[in-house]
């Protein structure tokens, strides 16, 4: 019997439309470096869940790119929205932090509040200021500061 | 044999180490990056007492080989299971067509099967020689009552530190160039303690045990490891903002062991920063310490990094024994003879083994040969196949 496991069987029976695998979280690191593009949804307790995330985080481009929320799932207490990526006190008062992972938690804070609409136009806008690559953070490659970039997000949502 | 012939003759190995050990006077040609790993392992042809450098000693270098006859050492090889049986076959091939000095006895462990009286017999073997060289054994995961063999061999010979060396390989493509690390892993206590319980249905309690004395033992390990080295830098991971008792404790040994090191440089990582930092910027980071568990996540990132279990060697090292195994320890039970598995980090690791042993020339040549092989272009695998 292992704990994890047996509980995480006992869920996906209820969606057997659903795919699942199951790793060790060793495996998972490596296969994360290696093939990120393999993985979808992954679910892991709480400090595996804590690495992996951050390694997903980077994967995906930069640690100033990832959203994610702590969700109380039945509302009773509120849930908060955050950037994976810390404090960053090496870089505080700079203006050269990228802002895209706070608006993007903003973005999954509007779907969760039930605001669907909202929310499309807030990620549409941070993917289509992320292809026009003409308005990027130091850590993308570019040269724009903070407000810079949250300031052509905010334009592009605007703008539709 | 047939099977094993077509493997690494496909890898143009076999021919590259006949050829050395037919001019066995003269010196091999040394890839530029072979020369700089042969300096990374042994000179364990003696006892010797490291001292800090404050003075003192600290760690003790296990003798080579218990087991040495007739010019030959005895070396335990145990094959493990899932691609370990095939890897240990090319190891001894290898061994054989380069005529290297060693004796292999063989003990077939397997944790497929429950069979406490070969692990038994390898731990047994193991003591007697002194040194040994193993595949990775299965750990069942739906049987709680079956233990990790391989912990179980770990603890047993008092195996306290896991070294794996993630160093870019020349003609691995990978993301990251010239990476060079040394993760050092506490290998016997923190979060394989095994000890768990469920008193309250569906709530599990773990303890994870983390010691002064183990940690300061990692810690020395480390520290001298770097200098023998002529490494720079030690990074002590942990999770002590949140596991403030534990990974405090493991953290205070660290800092406190750093002092007797002052040309080294010390610092410390929260371990979810650490592997954000692994995988934008891995070049940052020398030697690497940490508690056990963090070791086998940071270890396989660090794997992955360089091109995959199939590339990183490594070792179990205690005060008296040494065994040697791939870096990311993966059974690779659904690649067994599929003729598909990289014996690289096997090989690599027989290396590190043989300079353990104090036969540099041999593990010079079959290194060399290892380098010129996998730097061939038109010698691919598979990516998947890197494993």
């Amino acid at each position: 019997m292992v704990f994890w496991d047996e509980v995480f069987e006992d869920v996906a029976a209820e969606f057997p439309q659903v795919e699942t695998e199951s790793l060790l979280v060793d495996r998972a690191c490596m296969d994360f470096v290696r093939w990120p593009e393999d993985f979808d949804v992954v679910v892991a307790s709480n400090l595996f869940a804590d690495i992996l995330s951050d390694i997903a985080a980077v994967v995906t481009g930069s640690m100033g790119l990832a959203p994610s929320a702590n969700i109380n799932p039945d509302k009773v207490h509120p849930s908060l929205f955050e950037p994976v990526h810390g404090a960053a006190f090496d870089i505080m008062g700079k203006g050269i932090a990228n802002p895209i992972a706070t608006v993007s938690a903003v973005a999954m804070m509007l779907d969760h509040l039930g605001e669907a609409d909202a929310a499309a136009r807030v990620d549409a806008a941070v993917a289509r200021c992320l292809e026009e690559r003409r308005v990027l953070t130091a850590d993308l490659g570019g040269s724009a500061s903070t407000s810079q970039m949250g300031d052509e997000a905010a334009r592009l949502v605007v703008a539709g | 044999m047939s099977v094993l012939s077509r493997s690494t003759r496909s890898l143009g190995l076999l021919s590259r180490v006949a050829t050395y050990s037919r001019t066995s006077f003269q010196e091999p040609q040394t890839v530029g990056v072979a020369t700089t790993w042969s300096q990374w392992e042994g000179c364990g042809q003696h006892r010797r007492h490291l001292a800090t450098e404050q003075g003192g000693s600290s760690y003790r270098q296990p003798a080579p080989s218990n087991s040495m006859y007739g010019g030959r050492h005895t070396v335990t090889l145990i094959p493990g299971d899932g691609i370990g049986p095939e890897l240990a076959a090319c190891v001894k091939e290898v061994f054989r067509v380069a005529n290297c000095p060693v004796h292999f006895e063989e003990i077939n462990v397997s944790g497929l099967i429950s069979d406490t009286a070969a692990i038994d017999d390898a731990v047994k073997s193991i003591r007697r020689n002194g040194v040994g060289l193993k595949g990775i054994l299965k750990t069942k995961l739906d049987d709680v009552d079956h233990h990790s063999l391989n912990v179980t061999l770990r603890v047993g010979l008092k195996l306290f530190a896991n070294v794996v060396l993630c160093k870019s390989v020349p003609g691995i493509n990978t993301r990251h160039k010239e990476v060079d690390i040394v993760v050092i892993r506490e290998n016997t206590e923190g979060e394989y303690s095994g000890l768990e319980h469920e008193s309250v249905p569906g709530v599990v309690e773990g303890l994870k045990i983390i010691t002064s004395e183990k940690s300061r033992g990692i810690a020395k390990y480390a520290f001298d490891y770097a200098t023998r080295h002529g490494r720079k830098k030690v990074t002590a991971i942990h999770k002590a903002n949140i596991m403030k008792l534990s990974d405090g404790l493991f953290l205070r040994e660290c800092t406190s062991v750093a002092e007797g090191y002052p040309s080294i440089e010390f610092n410390s990582m929260i371990i979810d920063n650490c592997c954000m930092q692994l995988v934008s910027r891995p070049q940052q980071f020398d030697v690497m310490v940490m508690p056990n568990l963090y070791g086998n996540i940071v270890g396989n990132i660090g794997a992955g990094l360089v091109g995959g279990a199939g590339i990183c060697p490594g070792r179990n090292v205690g005060r008296e024994y040494v065994v040697f195994e791939q870096g990311a320890r993966h059974v690779g039970l659904d690649l067994a003879f599929q003729n598909v598995a990289n014996p690289t980090a096997m090989l690599l690791s027989s290396v590190q083994m043989l300079r353990h042993l104090g036969n540099q020339s041999h593990a010079d040549r079959i290194e060399s040969a290892i380098y010129k092989t996998v730097s061939q272009p038109k010698v691919s695998l598979s990516a998947r196949a890197l494993f």
